[in-house]
């Protein structure tokens, strides 16, 4: 089952608190402040800072 | 009371020994389910929308509350940093579906939700446990959490005056001094300590089992 959308409106970035959202075809969880990718493993977010990657934001097209 | 000068387990300890032990935690029903009677009967779920739960261990508290007190479109998120523990209230609260999530934690509480995101915020014999800086900044983080008028609902080991839990706590007291661990980290506590301004107090009493006596608070959060 996914993430559930209720779930989804209350996450935020646990270092920031800013909002997070879907990216990698639902795989992670990104924050567009500090740029944290967290994981989804078995459609279950793991909010965790060490557990996160660090995705820049991709460059405009051009 | 004074907060103990005793030494306070790790969270790497605390993950550690609640993975090893975690499974055997709903032995203590005996000692806990009269203070969980008690929060019940003081923390108006019949009106929550959303429960959050920091440290849900087994689940159990979790499981009752969705099959029973709260209404059928209530939702709960736990937190546990033990992985026994989330996989045994995954298991536990797999038949409420979207309605219950139960995520990781890691070290020092960082709840990864929106500001005002719930109306409960449960702590039940985990806060008793920590040192009382991060009990302190668990409440924060219940503050920041809670929507205006939300409810605070804690229970912790507690101290009473009476020979049997004196004697208890002696016991209790020299086995933490040899090594927190033989106890789980918990020591008796008093959690009206740790609550800072923005609470109203408006439940708090003892509950004794036997020779353990616990602690039941219930804080409102002030607009």
């Amino acid at each position: 089952m996914p993430v559930s959308p209720e779930l989804l409106e209350i996450l935020v970035c646990p270092d920031d608190h800013a909002p997070v959202r879907l990216v990698q075809e639902g795989r992670g969880l990104k924050c567009d402040r500090c740029h944290r990718v967290y994981p989804i493993r078995d459609d279950i977010p793991v909010m965790l800072i060490e557990e996160a990657s660090v995705e820049a934001d991709a460059p405009p097209h051009g | 009371m004074a907060s103990s000068p005793a030494p306070r387990i790790s969270y790497a300890q605390a993950r550690a020994f609640y993975d090893r032990c975690g499974r055997w935690l709903d032995l203590q029903r005996c000692l806990e389910d009269a203070a969980f009677a008690d929060l019940l009967a003081h923390a108006d779920f019949a009106d929550a929308k959303r429960v959050v739960e920091f440290g849900c261990g087994t689940g159990r508290l979790a499981q009752r509350l969705l099959a029973r007190e709260l209404p059928p479109h209530a939702h709960y998120v736990g937190f546990d940093l033990s992985t026994t523990m989330l996989r045994v209230s995954r298991s536990r609260l797999a038949r409420f579906r979207a309605r219950a999530q139960v995520l990781p934690l890691s070290g020092p509480p960082r709840l990864p939700l929106a500001p005002g995101s719930c109306d409960r915020f449960l702590a039940t014999y985990v806060l008793d446990l920590l040192t009382p800086a991060d009990a302190e900044a668990v409440i924060r983080q219940a503050l920041r959490l809670l929507a205006p008028g939300g409810l605070l609902c804690a229970t912790v080991m507690a101290a009473h005056s009476g020979l049997p839990n004196r004697a208890f706590r002696s016991v209790w007291t020299a086995l933490h001094r040899l090594s927190p661990l033989f106890v789980g980290g918990t020591q008796p506590a008093d959690a009206r300590a740790w609550l800072g301004p923005g609470w109203r107090l408006r439940h708090c009493r003892l509950i004794r089992r036997f020779a353990v006596c616990s602690q039941v608070l219930v804080a409102q959060r002030l607009p």
